[in-house]
């Protein structure tokens, strides 16, 4: 028998979500190789790199920049969350995280520090700018967690 | 969070990563360990089950949700199983974002990943990274038969 599928980039939606999988199996391997030190080196140098331009323009355009990114990747991963931006603090709350889910969902553990995912990524992201991320709250098991991004004080 | 979305460059970052850490052999050695891991429930099971024919189920469905452009053909009685990458999603992504370095040998990821488990198997694996600066290659899937 013979099959032929020919595809477009512009046929199908970005969304694949294994690599949740396959990113965790990144970051356990550097724990597992190097120790979570290294994980969380690993995660700022991450940080640094992707979020540069998006540091650099929460220096001029204040969170409103954020407020757009977070609404985007929440939309691209079709996952529910509150996102709400006032009086300069941008405020993000989630019942579960979308990684953890998808995760669990296909029997894989998250790796232990799963929340530097978070954590380090965004206070990194913050760097040299005049705003501080804050993790009010976190449950391990679920992902659930109230975020908040605001002035330095 | 690192969304699913934002995965490949978080990736190429982390092979960057373990070569700082453990040169080009711990590199090796991750994405060995990943083939092992993740590509034991999924594309090993389905060549287990339905011999080439689980090539193109694996890749019909990773492609599809990555939106990638590419032609794949299958051709069982050949036994040949082949996949034209016009425009690989994650390299055109590294390549699309000017303000990130990707990982100098990136690509090389899928054929130490997909080699190792179809080789095992009895395949021969083969790719042309040879345009990858276009995000644009190759690979072919062949049953070694005796005949």
């Amino acid at each position: 028998m013979m099959k032929v599928i020919e595809r477009r980039a512009s046929d199908n939606k970005y969304l694949h979500r294994d690599f949740h999988i396959s990113m965790n199996m990144l970051m356990q391997y550097i724990c597992d190789e190097f120790g979570v030190g290294a994980l969380i080196e690993y995660l700022v140098q991450f940080s640094r790199a992707f979020h540069s331009q998006r540091t650099e323009n929460m220096k001029t355009d204040g969170l409103e920049c954020l407020r757009k990114y977070f609404t985007d990747i929440y939309e691209k991963e079709e996952w529910p969350v509150s996102i709400v931006l006032e009086n300069d603090v941008l405020t993000i709350s989630q019942d579960a995280c979308p990684g953890i889910a998808y995760l669990e969902k296909n029997g894989h553990k998250p790796v232990t520090k799963y929340i530097e995912t978070y954590t380090t990524v965004y206070r990194t992201m913050c760097e040299g700018t005049p705003y501080e991320y804050i993790m009010e709250k976190f449950t391990t098991e679920t992902g659930a967690c109230r975020q908040r991004f605001q002035r330095r004080r | 969070m690192i969304s699913c979305t934002e995965f490949i460059p978080a990736y190429s970052e982390g092979f960057k990563f373990l070569e700082a850490k453990g040169g080009r052999d711990k590199v090796n050695e991750f994405w060995a360990c990943l083939s092992d891991l993740y590509l034991e429930g999924s594309l090993k099971k389905l060549v287990k089950k339905h011999g080439i024919e689980g090539c193109f189920i694996y890749w019909e469905k990773a492609l599809n949700e990555e939106a990638a452009d590419f032609k794949m053909t299958l051709d069982e009685e050949k036994g040949e199983f082949a996949i034209d990458m016009i425009k690989c999603p994650s390299k055109g992504m590294l390549l699309e974002m000017k303000h990130m370095e990707p990982y100098k040998a990136y690509c090389e990821h899928c054929p130490a990943l997909y080699s190792r488990v179809l080789e095992q198997m009895g395949y021969e694996f083969n790719m042309d990274l040879s345009q990858t600066d276009r995000a644009k290659c190759k690979l072919t899937v062949r049953e070694i038969r005796e005949d």
